[in-house]
């Protein structure tokens, strides 16, 4: 089981990003975090993994604090090596260990230089090594992100497959969409810590409550601008 | 160890794919820049009395390539050991400067340099002198932002920046001065001049693309200003080479942004970067340098016609 507990984190100069967040993720769940722009998504992923020290509190996986070596993390933006063909960067990666037939349903031009690809190409590249990797935890930073309605359904698919291997999911979308369909559970990031969490039988409300928020917040500017 | 190995041989290979796209003239002509320039070098350090300043250019050569990394979270996620893999990265880096050391009869130098390079390796990693992945909207008010280049470079690397710029000024200590120049003006200028910005934000016509360059210019020697004075201060006689060193820097400089607008979004390309690499040895031959950058100016300016 993944537990978050009672993060407290802060950019210098700058108020709070996340305070106080907890949460707990079972294994074998795939669990969703929705929040608006700044919400402190990236922040909380980029704790996890080690790459940010918290002010207060901790992230511990089955009971030990966590080591990055026990996570596969996607990030927004991926990184990779100029003149590096997709091959490589799969053998690097996986270091060895990835299926060549799962091409098939990336479809991806591995013999090509990675600098040739589209973005699209990239998140599917970058997509298949985190597929590949063995590490319990698995992290999905706007996995959806620049990808055609095909391969977003390819993903769906792949992620249930690793929900069905036992690892521990945690994906971050700006679009509700995209989470319901894969989600077991939706956690709402707002003001710094998980507002709610609604499940599968609760998503309506959520949409509900986003479409409230969002309307209120358009009414109300239009009022002031007269 | 494998896999660190394993990422030394996929550098050979991107240095060789880099290398293919390479117009074969000009490779050749940068490779035969590249032994003169080290011949040329090799001998200066035969001449010297006391080299031993010179064992700067390892820490130098090292800190410089560490902060332009871009793969640490890479090399996290693909986890391996970065501090071997740096030793193994820099050594080889290192190298030519070696060779050039034993040319110059200093085989000792070469061997202390090495353990300053594994000491310069080990400081970088711990104090993680890497760029910011996500830059800071950092505030620099003394900066304009007509010159949005060098502001994307100074938010990348922010008090890094400032760290070596300040380190810069020791290495001016001598009247070899020059090496400073090469090993850390030049490579900056380099990476500020890296396309950064969309189309909108081009100089629409000649005018303002000579603004631009009157700006950079001006910037560019208020920036060096503090080096040319502690130099001047520890080595007043020798006046003419910072007259080189100011020449050279602003030449260098208009040539990147002329090079820049001329062959717009290319410039990461590796057959820009030799060509631009190529014009940092020939920059000191004015003969060369002047008509290379007037044809430069009359490309940029007509691709900005053309935009």
């Amino acid at each position: 089981m993944l537990e978050i507990f009672d993060l407290d984190i802060a950019y210098k100069d700058d108020k709070p990003v996340l305070k106080g967040l907890s949460l707990s993720v079972a294994k074998g769940e795939v669990f969703g975090i929705l929040g608006m722009n700044g919400a402190g998504k990236t922040t909380l992923f980029n704790t996890t993994y080690g790459l940010i020290s918290p002010i207060k509190g901790g992230v511990h996986l089955f009971g030990k604090p966590i080591h990055y070596t026990n996570i596969a993390f996607l990030e927004t933006e991926n990184y990779f090596y100029p003149y590096i063909k997709g091959l490589e960067y799969l053998n690097l990666v996986t270091k060895g260990a990835f299926n060549v037939a799962l091409n098939k349903i990336f479809e991806l031009p591995l013999n090509d230089l990675v600098d040739t690809y589209s973005t699209g190409m990239k998140k599917k590249l970058a997509f298949w090594a985190v597929f590949e990797s063995e590490q319990e935890l698995v992290i999905l930073d706007e996995p959806f992100n620049g990808i055609d309605i095909e391969s977003v359904e390819c993903f769906y698919n792949l992620i249930r497959e690793m929900r069905n291997q036992g690892k521990i999911i945690i994906i971050a979308a700006h679009v509700i969409e995209t989470l319901t369909r894969v989600c077991d559970r939706i956690g709402y990031l707002n003001g710094g810590a998980i507002e709610k969490i609604y499940q599968k039988e609760n998503y309506s409300c959520l949409q509900n409550y986003i479409q409230q928020l969002v309307e209120e917040k358009v009414k109300n500017v239009l009022l002031q601008d007269g | 160890m494998g896999v660190e190995l394993t990422l030394i041989k996929l550098r050979c290979k991107q240095l060789y794919r880099a290398l293919k796209t390479v117009n074969i003239i000009k490779l050749l002509i940068f490779i035969l820049l590249l032994s003169i320039f080290a011949l040329a070098i090799s001998q200066k350090i035969q001449k010297l009395h006391s080299p031993y300043y010179l064992l700067s250019l390892y820490p130098l050569i090292v800190i410089l390539t560490h902060v332009q990394r871009k793969d640490y979270l890479f090399l996290k996620k693909i986890n391996i050991s970065t501090l071997r893999l740096y030793l193994l990265e820099y050594t080889l880096l290192c190298i030519p400067l070696s060779v050039m050391f034993c040319l110059g009869g200093y085989p000792g130098l070469a061997i202390t340099g090495h353990f300053i390079t594994i000491l310069a390796s080990i400081v970088s990693l711990k104090l993680n002198l890497t760029a910011s992945p996500k830059p800071k909207n950092w505030s620099i008010p003394l900066v304009p932002d007509a010159l949005f280049e060098w502001k994307a470079t100074i938010r990348l690397y922010n008090y890094k920046f400032f760290v070596l710029w300040g380190l810069g000024a020791f290495a001016t200590i001598h009247e070899y001065a020059y090496f400073f120049f090469l090993l850390l003006l030049a490579p900056m200028i380099s990476t500020t001049f890296n396309p950064s910005e969309g189309k909108e934000l081009r100089p629409i016509n000649t005018v303002q693309l000579l603004l631009k360059l009157k700006h950079n210019t001006c910037f560019l020697m208020a920036f060096i200003t503090p080096h040319i004075c502690f130099f001047l201060l520890c080595n007043p006689l020798y006046w003419y080479i910072i007259l080189g060193i100011t020449i050279y820097s602003i030449l260098y400089q208009t040539y990147c942004i002329l090079h820049k607008y001329g062959n717009y979004s290319q410039y990461r390309n590796a057959s820009n970067g030799i060509h631009a690499f190529i014009f940092m040895l020939i920059c000191p031959v004015l003969i060369f340098s002047i008509p290379l950058t007037i044809y430069s100016f009359i490309k940029a300016k007509n691709n900005l016609q053309h935009a």
